[in-house]
């Protein structure tokens, strides 16, 4: 036998020796953490001590709450991009679509309710708080009927006709974005203007807007924690519903082999069509229940858009799994939401920079394949 | 001896290789001869020209960015969401360099390098974010690069938006113009191009005329020396310029004459014959050949120098009065542009022909077999962004000084992707004029059916967009290759059908060097029809009225065809909602 | 009627590659016909063309005296053909149940599943042992057993199997035999198998592919085997 001399490689040398590789990325998630330890520090040391548990616990709150809220949002996407592969670059606008809905079906149902001439306000005139929650209720349902609609009618007559040119769905799911924010912005105005239910509310009442005091600034908004036991209801729907449906199964089945459920008698098409109509009717959801906190604004499309995007890559793009999408809002939700109460200057650009530390650890996220 | 006589083959043969340049590139010089042409109009007060030069300078701008966002799409499938991040790193880089005061002590030294340098500096960073870019590629395959292409963009906007010590905060950063642009000489440096330019308009119909020997050339010829001369007649100051460019396009009449009593016998045949040599001279009449052609050029010139003579003579005088004079920037900057996107489309064809093109065409197709055939698709996504970031930080550069003021919107904001993705898209992908064509459509519809929108209708302008967004949505679904690749992939059959054109005993074929003249016509018409001064509407009537014509003849040849490809399309349509 | 499915010359394109330039077979019920060939011969792509993943440009697939060629993928196959994919292809985030559930059609009916698992469990004992596991954490053999189980939950008359013993041991691959072997009994099998002397026992038609084409077709293995130059000209000599 001969030696080769070759030449030294680390990329090969690594290739070769995994234990090494994992000790590397041992080490570089202790560096990382070390530096967010500082980081944490520094900015303790910049906010001293004074607040500190009433931050940290209002970050918590206010983080869980964002995450569930992406969650259920990044879930639609997730979905449409696994099984369809269709990077759907109308969500965002689904979601800003759903608050919109939602907003004007809140305000549409309560003047029904209030209106003295209809039987309802002999049932709701004096219960505000049982108006207020069917309300809701209903404008929540019927933003994600709405669009579901929207979406599987997308689905139905556009995006049907492209499966097999994925560049060219893109292009299409963009010029739908770029139509629904332009008409958002015609009838509700650019997003400098948010829509609050409170203040255009008839009876300036929402069933869920006080606040709870713990003392020493630790102030939460009833809201928000409704929100993180709704997302996790839905959440806990949705894992039963895949675990436990035929159609759930049929759905994971395609995300990793859609062609192999084709073989095995599935309608594809129809299943899309389903998955659609799904993933735009949570993004619907997603962006009614937000309204109550952070208003409905012609502009959150584009902001919830990029949102998605950083959670699936986290999550795991490709071949990846559901609960990498989970997890990946966690990561954004509360690290958006710490950040803002400690380093505000990084809130807006933490998500990227964990994306790409989780992209250099695991080029394929947090479930995916690389 | 010897030496001298080298000297001059060399010379000999650079100068016969002048006419195959020439008449290779027909519609191109026409149309060059003419926008360069265009800005010699202008004087020191207010005209219309101005605002026109102004809306082409941002219609080019775009169209550089559009250009090399198709050059990662239509050339290399590569859709980059991130594409603005490339254009915001020119701008702001340009911006940079062009207020001292504004960076930090260290920074500010950037500020030190000269204006046209600094475009050179401005490509090289724009190329080294593409590298960077294409270095994520590696990571995420197919269409998922548009993810960390967007995260990448979109964490320079939010950057830029946090950081008003970078980004100027609220009011954005505003960036003056620089110097070199206001001053006369660099000013002149572009009219002689005018004047290069003209003179191998001038040259490249007299070859034209010189070869295409029957009457179809002296019918087409016509409208374009009528149109010119009185293109000239409206602008120039001087009455006696137009007249002497007139002289010079019947001198050309009178070339065509004299070659077409010594050809008559069979003139398409003569026509096939020396085309087919790469349309060099053959020819050993040296009156025909060199003296009147040349006689004839230099009347063209002197002609242009007396209609505008007075116009630059003005412009300069102004100049030496006072140096900071601001009348130089939209004239100049839609030369700087101009110039620039010239050269970017010179650049972009010979890529594309070249050997690597098609390496980058084979990875496009089919990445697996492109990398089975032993070809590095990676290495061509690479190289393609960073020959793409280069040309987006030109434009970004270009952009900033034009716009004045730029903020993390209009340089890093997303609309400017979506904007570059509309134009490529709408002109056509993979199409060197499509996204030109594209830009230049939906800018000056922007501009335009907005204010129509708004005034003329009382709805909101935004509406405009929403249509444009129904109209890209419809071209995506239904016309894939955009409007020039739609019109270009059926141009070998229209091509054929016009050459056997024939009325009656009279035969009309037009052949493939005959096009120029409608690409000529086609930019002139748009011209009076977008200055929007009445004088000019007569003319404007004129041309549409003829190509209007020309028109209705193909539209009645293929009236056969459309009706079997709408009724063909009609049943496409039944099927694809009945089936499945 | 005695051929249950027919291929009239189909010539089927995949992109712009011309892969299958004129294939005309029968598969006669009740017996097992094999496709023998070298890699990349078409036979994949025949198998792909029958489930209308690759419709044919030109000629027609006939199943049961009907054309289906032109039909959807899932509606070619409710009308009972069972495919079990050559890399196996099994759902591996989902539990062997799991792929059972996501396999079994809805137009199948519903009395006959108990059937159609005793079967299953009779052929593959070892599978009840392993039915809550996630597919994508068992053993190469176990993942070809629930493949093929996959295309048993239905009552298919025709079975598609596709390189069944790819990558198994020599002891595993004729456990697998003998089970096909057994199956022949309930449907008509169409298979492809490089390794043709090991599926010999179970048919006798068979049809030889090169670069897209029948060049042999027979209804005697043993003398195809014997015919050494056949052999050493379109399966290789690697036996």
């Amino acid at each position: 036998m001969t030696m080769q001399t070759k030449r030294f490689s680390p990329r090969d040398y690594l290739e070769e020796n995994p234990q090494v590789r994992k000790i590397l990325r041992i080490a570089m998630v202790i560096a990382l953490i070390i530096i967010g330890g500082l980081l944490v520090v520094m900015a303790i040391d910049v906010y001293t001590w004074d607040g500190f548990v009433a931050r940290t616990s209002k970050s918590v709150v206010n983080g869980l709450a964002l995450s569930m809220l992406l969650f259920l949002m990044v879930s639609g996407f997730f979905l449409i991009f696994g099984l369809c592969d269709v990077i759907n670059f109308a969500h965002g606008a689904f979601f800003m679509l759903g608050g919109f809905m939602g907003f004007v079906i809140y305000l549409g149902t309560e003047a029904l309710f209030l209106d003295s001439t209809l039987p309802f306000h002999l049932i709701f005139g004096a219960n505000q708080f049982a108006m207020s929650l069917t309300a809701f209720i209903v404008s929540a349902l019927g933003a994600t009927a709405i669009l579901a609609l929207i979406g599987g009618g997308i689905e139905f007559f556009t995006v049907r006709r492209l499966y097999g040119n994925p560049i060219a769905q893109i292009l299409l799911t963009v010029g739908f974005m770029f139509i629904i924010t332009q008409i958002a912005e015609i009838i509700w105005g650019p997003p400098q203007f948010s829509y609050f239910i409170t203040p255009n509310s008839q009876i300036a009442y929402f069933f869920m807007s006080g606040i709870l005091d713990f003392g020493e600034g630790m102030i939460f908004e009833i809201y928000r924690i409704f929100l993180i036991f709704l997302g996790l209801a839905v959440a806990a729907i949705m894992f039963v519903g895949f675990r436990k449906t035929r159609i759930g199964l049929q759905i994971q089945a395609g995300i990793e082999d859609s062609e192999m459920v084709e073989a095995l008698g599935t309608d594809i098409r129809k299943l899309f069509t389903i998955v659609f109509m799904l993933g735009a009717g949570l993004a619907g959801l997603s962006g009614a229940v937000l309204v109550p906190w952070i208003g409905a604004n012609s502009g959150h499309g584009l902001t919830y858009l990029i949102y998605a995007f950083v959670i699936v890559v986290i999550g795991g793009a490709h071949y990846g799994r559901f609960e990498g999408t989970f997890f990946g809002a966690l990561i954004v939700g509360l690290s958006m939401q710490f950040t803002a109460y400690f380093i505000p200057f990084l809130e807006n650009i933490i998500v990227f920079i964990i994306m790409a530390i989780i992209l250099i650890i695991r080029p394929g996220g947090l479930t995916g394949h690389e | 001896m010897n030496e001298e006589r080298k000297i001059v083959g060399n010379l000999k043969g650079t100068i016969l290789r002048i006419p195959s340049i020439l008449s290779n590139n027909r519609t191109v010089i026409a149309v060059l001869a003419f926008l360069y042409l265009l800005p010699l109009g202008t004087t020191a007060g207010t005209s219309p020209v101005r605002a026109l030069l102004f809306l082409i300078t941002q219609i080019m701008i775009f169209s550089l960015l559009a250009m090399s966002f198709d050059l990662q799409l239509g050339r290399s499938a590569l859709l980059n969401f991130g594409h603005v991040a490339l254009f915001g790193v020119g701008a702001y880089f340009m911006a940079y360099t062009l207020d001292a005061g504004f960076l930090p002590e260290p920074f500010n030294a950037i500020a030190a390098i000269p204006y046209p340098l600094t475009l050179v500096l401005a490509m090289m960073i724009g190329g080294f974010l593409g590298l960077i870019m294409g270095l994520t590629t590696s990571r995420m395959r197919g269409t998922a690069f548009a993810f960390i292409a967007l995260a990448i963009s979109m964490f320079l906007y939010n950057f830029y938006a946090e950081n008003p010590g970078l980004s100027g905060g609220e009011t954005g950063l505003g960036v003056p113009t620089p110097d070199l642009i206001r001053t006369a000489p660099f000013y002149l440096l572009f009219v002689a191009l005018a004047f290069v330019f003209l003179a191998a308009f001038a040259g490249m119909v007299i070859l034209y005329l010189k070869k295409r020997t029957d009457s179809i050339a002296l019918i087409l010829f016509t409208p374009i020396m009528i149109v010119f001369t009185a293109f000239l007649f409206l602008f120039g100051t001087n009455i006696y310029g137009p007249i002497l460019v007139f002289y010079a396009f019947l001198g050309m009449i009178l070339l065509f004459w004299m070659e077409r009593k010594r050809r008559i016998s069979d003139p398409l045949e003569y026509v096939e014959k020396t085309f087919a040599m790469k349309g060099e001279v053959e020819t050993t009449n040296k009156m025909t050949t060199y003296v009147i052609p040349f006689i004839i050029i230099i009347i063209t010139l002197i002609g242009l120098a007396v209609t505008f003579g007075t116009n630059i003579a003005e412009m300069v005088s102004l100049w030496i009065e006072d140096t900071t004079t601001f009348y130089y920037t939209i004239p100049v900057q839609f030369y700087l542009v101009l110039t620039c996107l010239v050269m970017t489309y010179f650049f972009i064809r010979r890529l594309i022909a070249s050997p690597f093109g098609r390496m980058v065409t084979a990875v496009a197709q089919n990445e697996e077999r492109a990398e089975a055939l032993g070809y590095n698709s990676y290495r061509a996504k690479i190289v393609v962004l960073v020959i793409s970031g280069a040309i987006a930080a030109l434009a970004g550069a270009l952009y900033a000084p034009f716009i004045r003021t730029i903020d993390p919107g209009t340089a890093l904001g997303v609309e400017v992707t979506i904007n570059a993705m509309l134009y490529t898209i709408i002109g056509g992908i993979g199409t060197l004029l499509g996204p030109i064509l594209g830009t230049g459509v939906v800018v000056y519809s922007e501009l335009n059916l907005v204010d129509f929108i708004t005034e003329g209708l009382g709805l909101p302008g935004r509406l405009w967009l929403v249509g444009l967004g129904v109209m890209y949505i419809f071209i995506v679904l239904f016309m894939p290759l955009g409007i020039v690749g739609s019109i270009g992939r059926r141009a070998g059959s229209i091509k054929e059908s016009l050459r056997q054109l024939k009325f009656g005993r009279f035969e009309f074929g037009l052949k493939d060097v005959d096009y120029w003249v409608f690409g000529f016509l086609g930019i002139m018409g748009l011209f009076f029809f977008l200055v929007e001064d009445p004088r000019f509407l007569p003319i404007a009537i004129g041309i549409f009225g003829f190509l209007g014509v020309v028109g209705f003849f193909l539209l009645y040849i293929f009236r056969g065809e459309i009706s079997s490809r709408i009724r063909s399309y009609a049943k496409k349509l039944r099927f694809a909602r009945g089936g499945d | 009627m005695n051929n249950l499915l027919e291929i009239q010359d189909a010539h089927v394109y995949i992109g712009s590659f011309y892969i299958l330039q004129g294939i005309s077979m029968v598969v006669p019920k009740g017996e097992v016909t094999l496709l023998l060939g070298r890699n990349g011969a078409g036979k994949t792509t025949t198998m792909k063309t029958i489930l209308g993943l690759y419709p044919p440009r030109e000629g027609k697939v006939v199943f049961k005296g009907e054309e289906i060629s032109n039909l959807p993928t899932h509606k070619i196959v409710n009308k009972g053909i069972g495919y079990v994919p050559d890399t196996r292809r099994i759902f591996g985030t989902l539990t062997v149940e799991q792929n059972l559930t996501v396999s079994r059609r809805k137009s199948s009916s519903r009395d006959d599943l108990q059937e159609r698992l005793d079967l299953i469990f009779d052929l593959f004992p070892d599978m009840k042992g392993f039915l809550k596991q996630r597919a994508g954490t068992l053993s190469g053999g176990q993942q070809q057993m629930l493949a093929v189980a996959r295309a048993l939950v239905n009552d298919n008359d025709l079975l598609l199997i596709d390189e069944p013993t790819e990558g198994l041991s020599p002891l595993l691959a004729k456990n697998l035999i003998n089970a096909l072997d057994r199956l022949k009994e309930f449907a008509t099998i169409l298979l492809v198998e490089q390794n043709f002397r090991t599926v010999s026992k179970l048919g006798d038609n068979y049809y030889i592919f090169d670069s897209g084409k029948i060049v042999h077709e027979g209804n005697n293995m043993s003398e195809l085997i014997a015919d050494k130059a056949l052999v050493a000209q379109y399966l290789g000599v690697s036996i």
